[in-house]
This record gives structure tokens, sequence and C-alpha cells, in this order.
């Protein structure tokens, strides 16, 4: 729970962390080192200087200090695990859905749990989501398209046998599937941010809800048109965030598009942890104004009750989260007696 | 032409060359780590490294493609070299950029096509993001829309500008319109005779004076989702340089010497 220092109260559901495990000792090839590498130098481009990691904490920070991080330090009230497998480039793979379920059977009243699959697994894959549903009751599905595997680069949502995994999700009962799009390398020819197939697959799950991380950037004005055409997408702000900090112009104007064109109603929050700390995205965000010459351009202002919407109730609606219930039921747990002391 | 002359031709030549992405040059967003020209020879060998090890591949062929064009056509140039460094795909584009081989034979199964289509792609949101600034710039500083909208390449290039940004801006946008046909941004050579609308649509046309903020609304999109990624990798690219800064610091002012 965040409290403003106008009094104002958010209740927090973080939509994008992750435990990852990047030491030295996990990494397969120099492709572990350069993606974690690329992920610390995001911290270090896009932070305050006091939330800048040491080479050793940011490539294995532990529990500790991710629950201290996220629950003392900072305001997250829950968090959903998104995992990123990267098998082929950590020994036992980057931030598994197996990896984060250790701490979310720890303290179950604080995660959701998302899994994962690979359609290149072919059938494999359907017999895995069956086994992440059955084993570990994942809450949803996160998807990465720029996933190397063997000679393959990555792939796509319309994939034949992405379409089935998606069938078969849709069967089980999963209903939220997170997609980020990182750059592609296949087709070498085509745009690599292109979000294009997102629409496909939108409109032929309609029951399934389609959260686009980082909403669709560097494609915000593709996002934006497929998602006004398709009521079943959302935007997840992870990566955009810290941009409140490095950028609140830019944001100010990222946030006048995404609520002129999709609404209060589909956009969620996501700090990317351990990319970047929650303590300083929510108190920033919160303090956060669209610039006046812009609200005087669209008439689009961020209140407290769209940040609110943002930050917490969009997730929690889309996860079935009373978030009532679930005050009195983390009121006394370790992390809010933390708090308080 | 003397050896110093030819490195400064040969810098220059580089320096024409733009990131698609970003629309800036590859010499001013510091990419270039390597740079050695023997005038008397006419070898020149660049090395470029961009902001992450995961930049798209085929904006990173691009850009050592293009650097190896724009050096074969200087008439001293004899043998060019231009590698890739620090780059997941680096050993295949540097393969392609030995052999001077298409994209798709470099990529082989994993591109189904040519660059064409990508580069007019390019062109295109490089034309709009540099119209859409000139025009903020120039409604900020006094021009009406309705003068703005009928002026023609020869009104604009004429029109008195002192503040150096404002220059820049419009040094920038008449070099796309004057080498562009707007609709085909092919990359076809384009021969005005100043005459033509100077702010136009992609299609080409002229825009009425009551359409000028829905089209500026659409042109700002396009700059928009550019500055997303330019903020990244600029922000990446200092964290990188100030981290080699300390090993060879003078290695990156030296180049352009």
């Amino acid at each position: 729970m965040y409290t403003a220092p106008d009094g104002e109260q958010y209740f927090i559901i973080d939509g994008h962390i992750h435990y990852w495990d990047a030491s030295k000792a996990n990494q397969k090839n120099r492709h572990g080192e350069e993606f974690v590498n690329c992920f610390h130098d995001y911290q270090k481009g896009l932070s305050p200087d006091e939330y800048i990691w040491g080479d050793e904490k940011f490539r294995n920070y532990g529990r500790e200090t991710m629950l201290d991080d996220l629950f003392v330090d900072g305001y997250d009230d829950m968090a959903i695990f998104q995992p990123t497998y990267l098998k082929d480039f950590y020994h036992e793979g980057f931030n598994t859905t197996e990896r984060c379920d250790l701490i979310k059977q720890e303290f179950p009243e604080r995660f959701i749990l998302n899994g994962s699959f690979d359609p290149r697994d072919g059938a494999a894959a359907l017999d895995y989501i069956d086994y992440l549903v059955d084993d570990y009751q994942i809450a949803g599905i996160k998807l990465y398209t720029a996933e190397w595997k063997g000679q393959s680069r990555g792939w796509s949502l319309n994939d034949d046998w992405s379409y089935r995994c998606l069938e078969h999700c849709q069967k089980r009962g999963i209903k939220n599937i997170h997609i980020h799009k990182g750059p592609t390398i296949l087709p070498l020819d085509r745009d690599a941010f292109d979000v294009k197939d997102v629409d496909h697959v939108a409109t032929d799950f309609p029951e399934l809800n389609f959260i686009v991380e980082h909403i669709g950037l560097p494609r915000l004005d593709d996002f934006c048109w497929i998602a006004t055409q398709e009521p079943n997408v959302y935007g997840g702000m992870a990566v955009a965030m810290p941009f409140v900090h490095a950028r609140p112009k830019y944001f100010g104007r990222i946030m006048s598009e995404l609520l002129f064109w999709i609404g209060e109603d589909r956009i969620l929050f996501g700090s990317d942890y351990a990319i970047w700390h929650p303590r300083w995205l929510v108190e920033q965000f919160v303090d956060f104004q669209i610039p006046t010459e812009m609200v005087e351009d669209t008439g689009i202002q961020l209140t407290p009750d769209i940040k609110r919407k943002v930050l917490g109730e969009n997730a929690a609606r889309l996860y079935g989260i009373d978030i009532e219930a679930k005050k009195k039921a983390l009121a006394g747990d370790a992390f809010a007696t933390a708090e308080v002391a | 032409m003397n050896a110093p002359a030819r490195r400064a031709q040969a810098w220059a030549a580089i320096g024409e060359v733009t990131d698609p992405e970003l629309d800036q040059s590859v010499t001013e967003l510091g990419f270039i780590t390597e740079f050695e020209v023997d005038a008397i020879r006419g070898d020149v060998s660049v090395a470029y490294r961009l902001p992450t090890y995961w930049c798209a591949a085929n904006f990173a062929f691009m850009m050592g493609n293009d650097m190896a064009e724009r050096l074969g056509e200087l008439a001293w140039t004899q043998h060019v070299s231009v590698r890739l460094l620090d780059h997941f795909y680096a050993d295949e584009i540097n393969r392609g950029l030995a052999d001077n081989a298409s994209f798709q034979d470099t990529c082989g199964h994993e591109a189904s096509g040519g660059l064409t289509e990508l580069r007019a792609t390019f062109r295109y949101k490089a034309f709009m993001s540099r119209q859409e600034r000139l025009m903020g710039w120039l409604l900020a500083h006094g021009v009406s829309r309705e003068t703005l909208v009928a002026w023609t390449v020869a009104d604009l290039a004429a029109y008195t500008l002192t503040d150096a940004r404002g220059l820049h801006l419009r040094e920038r946008y008449l070099a796309m319109r004057r080498s562009h046909t707007p609709g085909d941004f092919s990359g076809q050579g384009y021969r005005g005779d100043g005459r033509e609308i100077a702010f136009v649509t992609a299609a080409g046309k002229a825009i009425a004076a009551d359409d000028l903020d829905a089209h500026r609304r659409h042109i700002q999109s396009i700059r928009m989702n550019s500055e997303f990624n330019a903020t990244l990798c600029s922000r990446v690219l200092a964290v990188r340089q100030r981290e080699v800064a300390s090993t060879d610091s003078a290695a990156g002012q030296a180049l352009a010497r």
C-alpha cells in the first residue's frame, strides 16, 4: 500500500517481476552474459543513482533482497511473476516458473505465478501447459517471442503450434496471456518490433486477455490501433514506467495517447523488477501530472482514480482479486509488520 | 586530394549513414570504434559497435552495408572493410559484408526477402519525423498555419532563419524533401525545381490548413515511437561509453582526427 503525501492511498499489484539467476555459474555462454548485461545497462541508464546496483548483485540478487525491495522498501502489495526461461543461455534457465514457485509457496498471498510455453516444442508444449496448470496452478502465461531455441531465433504468435497452445490454455482455464515482444530475429527482413500478430490472436481468441508488455513500444501507434479494435488487448507498462523519471514530458505523451485510445481500464503497472525498483516508480508515478499544455491540448488528465486503476485495480480485475479482502489477508503478515517496524 | 582530405572525406561518407530506427548519423551516435585510412593505397577499415549486443540484426546489417557502399563510391578507395563488433549476429553479418553479399544471401533461410521494403518504411518514418519536428518549431516561432501549408520548397529554403536549432531542422527536412518523392520512398532519385509544396503528406499531397492538426497528430505518433528507442539507445550507449572511458578515453576523439 502506498500512501501519497496528500493522503491518497494506492493498492499496488506489480504486474511484472522477475526472480532470475544470471550468475556466472548459471551462464551457459556469452549470450547469457550479454543478456543480463543489457538488462543491467537499462537499470543504469534509466534509474535514479541510488537505485543502481553492482554487477554481482544484479546477476543474482537472491530471495531476501527481492522480498525487501518489493514489499518492505517498495510499496507492492502483490506481485506477478513473469518467467523468462532462456534455457539456451542459462543452464537452469534465467527465471523459470519452477524457480519462482519456491517463493510463491512461501508467500502465497503475495504472489501470482504465471507460467510459459514454447510452441516450438510442438506436442510437448501442450503437456507442459498441463503440468504447469496441474502442479503449479499457474494463473496466466508469459510469452517471449524473441527467445532462441537451437537454430531458431524467435517465433510468431501466428505459428500453427502457437495457436494450438493458446487453444489449450483456453481449454485449461488460463485467461491471461502476457506477451513480451523483444526484437525478434525472424524474419530478418521485417520490422523487428512489429506487433501486428497480436491482432490476429486477439480476434481468434476472444475469451483470452492479451497483455502486451511495454505497451507495444516502439510501435505504440500500432498497439493503440489494435487495442482500440480488440477489447481483450491490454497494455503492460513495464519498461515504459522508468520514463517517468528519465523523460517526464515524453512519459506524459505516452500516458495521454494510451488514455485517449484504450482508456483507463486496460493499462497495468509493472516494474520489471529487478531492472527497476518499484519504490521510486510508484512514488514518481503517483506524483506525476501530465504537463498543463498537453492537458489543454487533449483534455486528458491522470487523476488519482486513474492511477489507482493502473497501479492495482485493473490487474485485480484480470486476476480475480478482491482488493478489500486481500488487504485484510495481508494485514498481519511478515511484511506488513516489517513496514510498521 | 592529400591524405588528411581523403581521411576527412571518408569520415564524412560514413557520417551520411544513419541508424534507420533513430534517423541519426552513425558517427554522431558514437557507433564507430575503429577508423583506419591508408590514403595512399586507398584502404579504409571501419569497425562499429551498437548500443547493445541485441540490436536488431537487419538494422545492424543495413548500417554496415550502407557504410561500405558510401566508402566504395569515393573515387580513390580500393579496399574497404567494415566490421560489426560485439553483436549476436556479428559473424554472419561480417561474412556478408566481407563478401559484399546481399542481405538475403547473408542470412540464408533466416530472411525471406530483400531489404527494399524495410528501407522504404524507415525512409517514410524519417521523412515524417523530420517534417513533424520542423513544423512544430516553425509554428512555435511565429509562422502561421496558412503560410506553412502554402509554402513551396523554395519559399521554405528562402525563409529567414537565424536560430541554430531552426536551421538544423530545416536542413534535415529539406535534405529528404529534395531527394525523395513522397508517396514513393523506394529511394529513387527525385528532381524537383523548388516549386513543389514544401509540407506534404506521405502520399505527396498538399495539406489544408484545417487538416493540419490531424496531420500533425498522426505524424507525432511516428516520432513518439522513434523517441522511445532513441532514449533507450542513447542511455545505454552513455552507460557503455562511461564504462570504456576509463580504459581508452582518447580513442573516441582520436577517430575523427
